[in-house]
């Protein structure tokens, strides 16, 4: 307040006060990351969360509702949910996290290049290529991937970062097409700037925004798929325990024991929003001009 | 106006039969077909038209900034003694923003919006020049303040969105000015301001030019800010120059019946006029040119005179007295131009 009016009394002096306001948490951020970080810590530690061993079979006591041994029941195979719940998402979280910064790394460079050429032959190539992959569901590539190769960590990742990365290109390429188009860019060609300083001075920071909205939900997606995946037995393989696969375990069992369905799932769920949620809250919290709408 | 002694100055940049065309689905359109003019060291330089006459075309052209469909396809731009056109890309980069450096007429978005003031000015520092990070800024800072935004040390931080149109100008005058440039070419810089932050600007290029001893070449469309600022003017009309000679000449005795059109349309103060004076028409396309003089179709001055042969060739630029140069029927044959001029003075009523 004092600065301003200090501002104000310089008569002659002209124009701007500072009209940003000072950085603050957006409260769906902050929800979202807590939510979010809970799911992560509970799987980091899950070896000390954990009762029991997520694989230990207890046959006497299988297909049980929650009691307090066991809060969220046992399966089938009499293992503990709980257990199996912060294990579950080890595999998964890793591989979705993965796989979406390469692709988006990726997708990005390869768009912002094609906005930069646009009507080139790169740009022709990139474009019909994406148009390629999307001409296909994505669950269908990923099936043919992981099915040539091993079921596995790694050939995972590559399936959804082959299917994952077109839409950052398209992105990347619709956004950078409007910021070729600004005479900052024009401007920066005029002071002698070289295209590289160009792509990675204004053009990549300006896509950046877009993008990270962009990878907030794809993340949660590249979740809903992997459990997709492992839900078809072609995800992470048993005795390794995954949300994705205890969803399909639990099926034949729905109407007998509905809490063996309802716990993944709702765990999936909460993952999936919390994670588009802090994606919301860091867009405009990261936005200058949007920090005084809220 | 600071006048100075012109035949003295040495001649920095020198623009010869320049043409630029643009390819387009319809057919060539000539945006700057013929272009001469010469910019002398120091000097301010107006290159006054109406919209679509080729003044920007032009000024991209000597950056060679002009994107496809366009294409430099004739003449020499010779700068401190070399040729512009025939450098390489890599020698191009060197020359623009160092030794000859532009600003647009749109400032705010001239601006990347990702990026404080401040980190702009370094950036095109840092192009060129051999410092680190910290002198940049202190330098950056310094140009702030000469180019009059207060507080720089503070404003340096500020992202653009957070300036006003003529404190973006400035900061876009800063960088400009970051590599203390020998040319500084500046296309409608005061176009999107008003008119008391347009004299500020204008004020600061004057006093800029005192300073720094830099030649700039002022692309508008508006003579007053001509007269008020330029030493040297020249009148472009559908990509050719038509007129050329000093701003005073100009003012006190116009040649070319467009030039006479554009004066005549300045609104004045004590004449009482229910409306002002137009030249009828708008420029031509550059794809269907006429075939004789380009303004031969708008000219009143050809009907008046009854000339058939505008029409039907093209005049030359023909140097009517010592500077003054004009491309005009009217003036080919009589080398004193007073006895026409006096006829044509005066709007029509």
């Amino acid at each position: 307040m004092s600065s301003n009016a200090v501002a104000v009394e310089e008569l002659g002096q002209t124009e701007c006060l500072r009209v940003t306001p000072r950085f603050r948490w957006h409260p769906t951020a902050v929800f979202g990351l807590v939510v979010f970080g809970i799911i992560v810590g509970a799987s980091l530690f899950a070896s000390q969360l954990s009762a029991y061993d997520p694989t230990h079979q207890d046959i006497l006591h299988r297909m049980k509702w929650p009691t307090l041994q066991h809060p969220f029941g046992t399966d089938a195979l009499g293992r503990d949910v709980l257990s199996r719940i912060f294990y579950g998402g080890r595999q998964a979280l890793l591989i979705s996290f993965v796989s979406v910064v390469i692709s988006a790394s990726a997708g990005t460079v390869l768009g912002a290049l094609a906005s930069r050429r646009a009507g080139s032959l790169l740009d022709e190539i990139l474009m019909r290529t994406i148009d390629l992959f999307l001409s296909f569901p994505s669950i269908i590539i990923a099936l043919m991937i992981v099915g040539l190769l091993k079921p596995g960590f790694w050939s995972l990742v590559l399936a959804l970062t082959i299917t994952g990365w077109t839409p950052y290109a398209r992105l990347a390429r619709a956004v950078g097409l409007e910021i070729c188009s600004q005479t900052y860019v024009e401007a920066a060609t005029a002071t002698g700037e070289s295209e590289f300083l160009i792509m990675r001075k204004h053009i990549l920071p300006n896509t950046l925004g877009p993008i990270l909205a962009q990878v907030f939900l794809r993340f949660g997606h590249t979740l809903l798929i992997i459990a997709g995946l492992s839900y078809l037995g072609i995800g992470i393989q048993p005795p390794t325990p995954d949300w994705g696969s205890m969803l399909a375990d639990a099926q034949p069992y729905m109407q007998r024991l509905p809490t063996l369905i309802l716990f993944p799932g709702l765990v999936i769920f909460i993952t999936t929003l919390s994670v588009t949620l802090t994606g919301q809250g860091l867009m405009l919290m990261f936005d200058p001009q949007q920090r005084r709408t809220w | 106006m600071i006048s100075k002694p012109k035949s003295t100055n040495p001649s920095l940049l020198e623009i010869k039969n320049l043409k630029t065309y643009f390819y387009s689905r319809e057919g060539v359109v000539k945006a700057v077909d013929g272009v001469d003019f010469h910019v002398k060291v120091g000097e301010i330089f107006g290159l006054v038209g109406e919209s679509g006459c080729g003044k920007s075309v032009t000024s991209l052209s000597i950056l060679r900034l002009v994107n496809r469909p366009g294409k430099v396809v004739g003449g020499t731009i010779q700068f401190q003694g070399r040729d512009l056109l025939a450098l390489s890309d890599a020698e191009m980069k060197q020359v623009r923003g160092d030794r000859i450096s532009m600003i647009f007429q749109q400032s705010l978005p001239s601006l990347d919006p990702v990026y404080p003031v401040g980190d702009q000015i370094v950036e095109a520092l840092l192009v060129h020049n051999k410092m680190n990070k910290r002198q940049a800024w202190d330098r950056a800072v310094e140009l702030l303040n000469l180019v009059g935004i207060s507080d720089p040390a503070r404003r340096a931080r500020c992202y653009p969105f957070e300036f006003s149109g003529g404190m973006a100008q400035r900061v876009m005058i800063a960088i400009a000015l970051s590599c203390e440039p020998d040319l500084l070419i500046a296309d409608e810089p005061t176009t999107a301001l008003d008119v008391t932050i347009q004299a500020q600007i204008l004020e600061l290029m004057l006093e800029l030019r005192a300073r720094l001893g830099m030649a700039i070449i002022l692309i508008t469309h508006d003579l007053g800010v001509v007269a008020e600022t330029a030493d040297w003017v020249a009148v472009m009309y559908a990509g050719r120059v038509v007129e050329e000679s000093s701003v005073g000449t100009l003012f006190e005795e116009p040649l070319h019946p467009y030039t006479r059109g554009l004066i005549s349309s300045i609104p004045v103060l004590e004449q009482d006029r229910e409306r002002l004076s137009i030249i009828p028409g708008v420029v031509c396309d550059g794809i269907d040119m006429p075939a004789g003089c380009k303004f031969a179709p708008r000219c009143q001055t050809r009907v008046e005179h009854s000339l058939a042969i505008c029409s039907r060739r093209e005049p030359d630029l023909i140097e009517t007295s010592p500077g003054h140069k004009v491309r005009c029927w009217l003036y080919e044959d009589a080398n004193q131009p007073a006895a026409v001029s006096q006829t044509l003075s005066g709007a029509p009523a």
